[in-house]
């Protein structure tokens, strides 16, 4: 079941009556219920994937809490000087250590060969096959557990912040689980800390009929993105890759265009849908997606984009590389050499910057399209980190004007090319068609192709192109005035009742009839679902 | 506290320390200062700071600072 299929709507009606119905103090376990029902239909089978990974987390954060707590009480009961106590410390820790790393093997190994294997088996036979060998690696038996990825990360982010003492262990395996599995946010994220949905969840969840209503308008605004927006250019975008032989590199910059426009649609629709969702309920969501074509550098797009995913690379794999003593002693001989601040700043940033995105990319999938994804963000954000004081320095010299709006305008610009790139990595599926896409768009442009009706031919006819564009516009106002400080939730919620519920009507209509649905309809679409 | 400043210094000598804005929250400090600081902190007062100190309210301001390597020298 996924979130834009009628039974998801009813499955949310019945979770909602029930919910209500029930004391507020039960009302965390129909919120696990009806989260184990939504991943039981997704497949029983995947069950026990889950489970043992939110078991052995759960189990582990209780080992090392107490661990510390009992450290605590040694230290607060007897007399000890500074150096006794750090030696107390210090076996509290290493025996955390331990039951920390067994437990990143264990997990990031699952995690590791559901993903990689279906990736590793073509070369490992081939690799085999040149050696003579008669093996044959079959990766059909690997099963791809709903939301893995999600769930991995969310209970490794407990994990490592009880290890690092910034939440306190959960007591309660069923708590623990409800964070694990919660319905709104297994599919496709936002990828949650312990420390903020745990404690939501624990929260007394009484009903309020505003955030109600503004979850369902949340609701209803992300399937607007995902149905009439994404779903509709997909189908030309994927036209266009489908047809590439006969596809002239106008038709590629459009497509190309397109596809920014259709992730964001997508993803950020489908963060909605989820957030509205879980508002219903009384429990907020993190923030996934801020504006992120506004962002002036790619550094501040990644702070924009996929927040959640981002602040956990940034927290639990950035940060721990470079405070780590390899990249600390990098940076104390660059000082004591007295090198150049760009050179210092390339030396210490080139580790963690790389580790952290060539896992990010791999993080998306497992090819060699995303390797490649993760090594061009690398290398960008590398740029941006190192040179960014240079490359405005040397504004300078040239009198640009960097404050003025039309400045900022040409940054993001530059900074949706990026990310226009990165997407272009990816999105055709392999590297050759990319290269081929890119190179066709400067070498066989073919202008015209753009007003003799050549556009329509991949699916999307002149009314579903003009309502794209219609749509597109809608959403891209609405961002203009979010941007600019107004709730538009908060105020249509002020207007007067009958035109409230224009709006709103409007709204679902508008969804229902230009929505793309249909046949071979398939809701697995969700870009992120996949990852 | 005037040890601590020189350390900041020896970190970043461009970076206003004093200044009115968080450090970290608001981008007047960004990671690879943080590099630097933690080496000179380190080194500056015999300590190890642990990546449970690694958060943002630790590193906002001077004053968070001093009390982050106070607790840790105790």
């Amino acid at each position: 079941m996924t979130f834009v299929e009628l039974n998801f709507l009813i499955f949310i009606a019945i979770t909602a009556l029930v919910f209500y119905i029930c004391p507020v103090k039960f009302r965390w376990l129909v919120l696990l219920a009806s989260s184990l029902v939504f991943y039981g239909i997704a497949g029983v089978k995947y069950f026990p994937f889950i489970f043992v990974t939110s078991f052995s987390v759960f189990l582990a954060g209780r080992g090392m809490g107490r661990i510390y707590e009992n450290m605590d009480k040694t230290i607060a009961e007897g007399e000890y000087d500074r150096k006794e106590k750090k030696a107390l410390k210090d076996a509290a820790k290493k025996k955390c250590k331990k039951i920390l790393v067994l437990l990143l093997i264990l997990n990031v190994g699952i995690l590791a060969v559901i993903k990689f294997t279906r990736f590793a088996v073509g070369p490992l036979n081939s690799l085999f096959g040149l050696l003579g060998a008669d093996t044959h690696f079959n990766a059909a038996w690997i099963i791809v557990p709903l939301g893995i990825s999600y769930y991995t990360f969310s209970s490794l982010s407990y994990l490592l912040d009880v290890y690092w003492k910034r939440v306190d262990y959960e007591k309660n395996y069923a708590r623990f689980l409800l964070y694990a599995i919660y319905f709104p946010h297994i599919l496709q994220g936002p990828i949650e800390r312990y420390g903020k949905l745990g404690q939501r969840l624990k929260q007394e969840l009484r009903f309020d009929y505003d955030r109600f209503c503004k979850g369902m308008q949340l609701i209803v605004w992300g399937f607007f993105k995902k149905l009439v927006i994404a779903d509709r250019i997909d189908i030309f975008i994927s036209g266009v890759y489908d047809d590439f032989r006969h596809t002239s590199g106008a038709m590629f910059l459009v497509a190309m265009i397109l596809d920014v426009v259709y992730i964001y649609a997508d993803f950020s629709g489908c963060m909605d849908i989820a957030r509205g969702v879980s508002q219903m309920f009384g429990v907020e969501l993190d923030l996934n997606f801020d504006h992120p074509f506004s962002a002036k550098s790619v550094t501040e797009f990644w702070r924009r984009w996929h927040m959640t995913l981002g602040g956990w690379f940034k927290d639990y794999v950035y940060y721990p590389i470079s405070t780590s003593d390899l990249v600390k002693n990098i940076g104390k001989a660059c000082k004591k050499k007295e090198l150049p601040d760009w050179l210092t700043r390339s030396l210490v940033t080139v580790i963690p910057v790389t580790v952290t995105w060539v896992l990010t990319g791999l993080w998306h999938g497992t090819g060699k399209t995303y390797l490649a994804w993760g090594i061009y963000y690398a290398f960008m954000i590398f740029m941006s980190v190192t040179f960014g004081d240079s490359f405005k320095a040397l504004g300078r010299k040239l009198n640009i004007k960097m404050d003025t709006w039309s400045f900022g305008v040409f940054q993001m610009i530059r900074t949706t090319c990026i990310f226009a790139g990165g997407r272009l990595l990816t999105r055709p599926g392999t590297l050759w068609l990319s290269k081929y896409a890119l190179k066709t768009t400067f070498t066989d442009f073919k202008v015209w192709t753009l007003f003799d009706g050549t556009l329509y031919k991949y699916g999307l006819n002149e009314a579903g192109f003009r309502l794209a564009i219609i749509a597109i516009l809608i959403f891209g106002i609405i961002s203009i005035l979010q941007l600019r400080g107004v709730s538009i939730r908060d105020s249509i919620g002020r207007q007067n009742i009958v035109f409230r519920w224009a709006v709103y009507l409007l709204a679902i209509f508008a969804v229902i009839i230009y929505g793309i649905y249909g046949p071979g309809y398939d809701a697995a679409s969700f870009v992120y679902m996949a990852y | 506290m005037e040890e601590l400043l020189e350390a900041l210094k020896r970190a970043n000598s461009k970076v206003d320390w004093m200044t009115d804005k968080k450090l970290y929250t608001d981008k007047v400090i960004d990671s690879i200062d943080m590099t630097s600081i933690l080496a000179e902190l380190e080194e500056t007062f015999d300590i190890e700071i642990d990546m449970e100190y690694i958060v943002p309210a630790n590193f906002d301001s001077v004053d968070a600072m001093w009390k982050m390597v106070q607790e840790l020298m105790d």
